[in-house]
C-alpha cells in the first residue's frame, strides 16, 4: 500500500499542484486548506508525513505542530514545513520543534518528493 | 601766522618748514591729514594723494569735507566743530561706518584716528585715515560664510582633538536640540551611544592623522535621547602653522532617508512574497508538465492547465498593479477625464473578468448614472473590485448603482464571509495583508490601487463589513 501524505496549504491552485506532484510520484494524498481541516484529517486518517504550510487562515502551521504534538502524532508523524521565505528565526523555530524538513516557496516539485522519500518508508 | 590761522597754502609751507622732523614723520606715516582749526587742510602726505586720488596742491587749504561722500558732509561739519570744543586723540565716528570719497568720485570704507597737534600756531589736528576697503571685505566674506554656516540644515560643528566641542551651529541646535551655549566645552561623547564610543574615538584619531573622513554613517543621540541616523563628514582644523588643532564636523541627518529604504526594501520583500505564491504553482505544475506528460489523466491535465492560467492571470494582474501604483505615486500618470456611463463601464468590466465558474453577478445599476473619470482607469478599479469579490468572497456578488444628492455611489458587495477584522484599518493600505497576505493570497495592491485611482476622480471608496458578505462602495461626484 502506498504511504499517504497529508498536504496543508489554503492555496487551492498550489495544493493541487503539490498533491499532483505527489499523486504522480506514487503516494497517496489527502488535502486540507486550513488547520482545523487538517488536525481532523490526521486524526481520522493518520498520514504518514504531513506537508504543512506555515501561513493559514486561522491557526498557524505551529499551532498545527503543537496540536499534533500534543495527540501524539508528532514528531512520530514526520513533518515538512512550506514557508514563503526561510529567514533565521524561522529556521531555528523549525530545527526547535523538531520539524524534520524546511521548503521555501516556490521549490521545486522533485525537491520535495525527494524529502518525502527520506522521511517516508514507502 | 595769519596765514596758518587763515589756512592758506603758505601756512603749510611754513609748519613743514619750521617742523623738518614732524614733516619728515608725517611724509612717512601711512596716511595722514593735517587739518587748521577751521577745518581747512593744512598738509596732506603721499599716501593721502593716492589714497584720494588728489594732488597735494588740490587738497592744499580745502575744507576737509571734499575728502567725504557729499551726503555726510554737514553732519561732520557740525561734529568737527565739537571736537575742536574737547580735542584728545580718539578713533572717529565709534560705532559707525565711514566713508572717503575719491576724486573719481568712488566711495570707499575708512577708519580714521583723530590727534590733536599742538603747534605754535595753534592746535591743529591729524586725521590718520585708512582705507579699509580690503578690511571689510574679509569681513564680509567672514560674515557670508558664517551665515551660510548658521543657515545651514546641515548640523556643522567644530571639536578639539581632545572631543570638546568648540562650535555649535543653529542647524546642530536643531538636529541635537541642544543650543549652542549648552553644547559648547561638552565632549562629542553626549551625542554618542554607548555602544559607538570607540568610534567616535576613531574618527578622533583618524583626524589626528590629518586625514578626512566623508559620509560615515552612524547614529547620534539627540538631546531627548532619540537617536537619529547621521551622515558625518569630518575634516581636519589647523592653525596658522598647519598644526592639526581638531576637526570640523559636518553631520546630515539622514533619519528620514533611512526609514524610505527601509519603507521601500520592505515594499519590495513583500511583492516578491505577493509573487512567490503564483510562481510556486507556475513553476510546479510546469515541472510537472514536462516530467509526467504522458502519466497524467485528462482530468488532471485539464485542472493543471486551469490552475496555471489562473495563476498566471494572478501574478500579471499583481505586477500590472505594482507598475501601475509606483507610477501613481510618481505622478507619471496622464489621465483623460470623460463623462462614463456606470451601467456600461460594468458591463465592460464583466466582460473582461467575467465570475468564475460557480459564481454568479448580479447587476444593479440604473441606465444614465453617469461620472467624470478617466474610463479605462475607472474600469481597473471595477475589475479589481470584482475579482477580490470572486477570489475571497462569496457565491454571490451583486454590483447596485444609485444617485443621491450630486453623488453616485456603485458598491460591489459579496455573500461571503467578509474582511477579516484584523484586516480592515489598513484594507486601503499597500500591502495592508501583512503576515497574513499569504493566506488571504491577497496581491495586497488593487485596493491601495482602487483607492488611489478613486482619490485622484475626487471620489472615494469605503469598506462596509456589515453581514453578510463584503462590501466596497466608490463615491464619485455626478458628472
Amino acid at each position: 500500500m502506498s504511504p499517504t501524505v497529508l498536504v496543508v496549504d489554503d492555496e487551492v491552485d498550489l495544493l493541487f499542484t503539490i498533491g499532483l506532484s505527489l499523486e504522480l510520484a506514487g503516494y497517496r494524498v489527502l488535502k486540507a486548506s486550513s488547520g482545523e481541516e487538517a488536525l481532523a484529517l490526521a486524526a481520522a486518517d493518520p498520514p504518514d508525513a504531513i506537508v504543512l504550510d506555515l501561513r493559514l487562515p486561522g491557526i498557524d502551521g505551529w499551532e498545527v505542530i503543537r496540536r499534533l504534538g500534543d495527540a501524539g502524532a508528532f514528531p512520530r508523524t514526520p513533518v515538512v514545513l512550506l514557508s514563503a521565505q526561510v529567514d533565521a528565526a524561522t529556521a531555528a523555530r523549525a530545527v526547535d520543534l523538531g520539524v524534520h524538513a524546511h521548503l521555501a516557496k516556490p521549490f521545486r516539485a522533485s525537491e520535495l518528493t525527494g524529502v518525502l522519500s527520506g522521511l517516508v518508508n514507502g | 601766522m595769519d596765514e596758518v590761522a587763515g589756512g592758506s597754502g603758505s601756512g603749510v609751507h611754513r609748519l613743514g618748514a619750521e617742523s623738518a622732523p614732524f614733516g619728515a614723520f608725517l611724509e612717512a606715516a601711512p596716511d595722514a591729514v593735517v587739518i587748521n582749526p577751521d577745518g581747512r587742510i593744512a598738509l596732506v602726505n603721499a599716501q593721502t594723494e593716492r589714497m584720494f586720488g588728489f594732488g597735494r596742491d588740490d587738497l592744499l587749504g580745502q575744507p576737509v569735507e571734499c575728502l567725504l561722500p557729499e551726503r555726510f558732509r554737514g553732519v561732520h561739519t557740525a561734529h568737527r566743530a565739537d571736537y575742536g570744543a574737547d580735542p584728545r586723540t580718539r578713533p572717529m565716528g565709534a560705532g559707525l561706518e565711514l566713508y572717503g570719497r575719491r576724486r573719481s568720485g568712488e566711495e570707499f570704507p575708512v577708519d580714521i584716528s583723530l590727534s590733536p597737534l599742538p603747534t605754535r600756531d595753534g592746535v591743529l589736528l591729524t586725521a590718520a585715515i585708512r582705507d579699509i576697503t580690503e578690511r571689510k571685505r574679509a569681513e564680509e566674506t567672514r560674515a557670508l560664510l558664517a551665515s551660510v554656516v548658521e543657515s545651514s540644515d546641515d548640523a556643522i560643528t567644530a571639536q578639539t582633538l581632545d572631543g570638546t566641542i568648540i562650535s555649535w551651529n543653529r542647524g546642530a541646535e536643531r538636529m541635537y536640540g541642544y543650543i549652542a551655549e549648552e553644547a559648547i566645552g561638552q565632549s562629542v561623547h553626549v551625542l554618542t551611544p554607548d555602544d559607538r564610543k570607540s568610534e567616535t574615538d576613531e574618527l578622533l584619531a583618524a583626524i589626528a592623522a590629518g586625514e578626512r573622513v566623508e559620509q560615515f554613517e552612524t547614529v547620534r543621540l539627540r538631546k531627548d535621547g532619540m537617536p537619529r541616523d547621521v551622515s558625518l563628514t569630518l575634516s581636519p582644523t589647523r592653525d596658522s602653522t598647519g598644526r592639526i588643532t581638531g576637526a570640523s564636523v559636518i553631520a546630515r541627518d539622514i533619519t528620514e532617508r533611512k526609514r524610505l529604504e527601509a519603507a521601500r526594501d520592505q515594499f519590495i520583500a513583500n511583492a516578491a512574497h505577493e509573487l512567490r505564491t503564483p510562481l510556486a504553482t507556475l513553476a510546479g505544475l510546469g515541472e510537472i508538465l514536462a516530467e509526467h506528460l504522458h502519466d497524467m489523466t485528462p482530468e488532471q491535465l485539464a485542472q493543471s492547465l486551469a490552475a496555471l492560467r489562473r495563476q498566471g492571470e494572478r501574478a500579471s494582474a499583481l505586477v500590472a498593479n505594482l507598475l501601475d501604483l509606483s507610477q501613481l505615486d510618481g505622478g507619471r500618470v496622464r489621465f483623460t477625464i470623460e463623462t462614463v456611463d456606470i451601467a456600461a463601464a460594468v458591463r465592460r468590466a464583466l466582460d473582461s473578468a467575467p465570475p468564475p465558474p460557480g459564481t454568479t453577478a448580479e447587476v444593479a445599476v440604473p441606465d444614465e448614472l453617469a461620472v467624470r473619470v478617466d474610463a479605462v482607469r475607472f474600469e481597473q478599479v471595477l475589475t479589481n473590485l470584482l475579482t477580490n469579490a470572486y477570489r475571497y468572497g462569496g457565491a454571490e456578488i451583486r454590483i447596485d448603482g444609485a444617485s443621491e444628492n450630486g453623488t453616485i455611489r456603485i458598491a460591489v458587495a459579496d455573500n461571503g464571509s467578509g474582511v477579516p477584522d484584523e484586516l480592515r484599518p489598513r484594507l486601503f493600505e499597500v500591502f495592508a495583508g501583512g503576515s497574513n497576505a499569504e493566506s488571504q493570497g491577497g496581491s495586497g495592491i488593487g485596493l491601495a490601487l482602487c483607492r488611489r485611482l478613486v482619490e485622484a476622480f475626487g471620489g472615494d471608496i469605503t469598506y462596509d463589513g456589515r453581514p453578510p458578505g463584503a462590501r466596497f462602495t466608490i463615491v464619485l461626484p455626478a458628472a
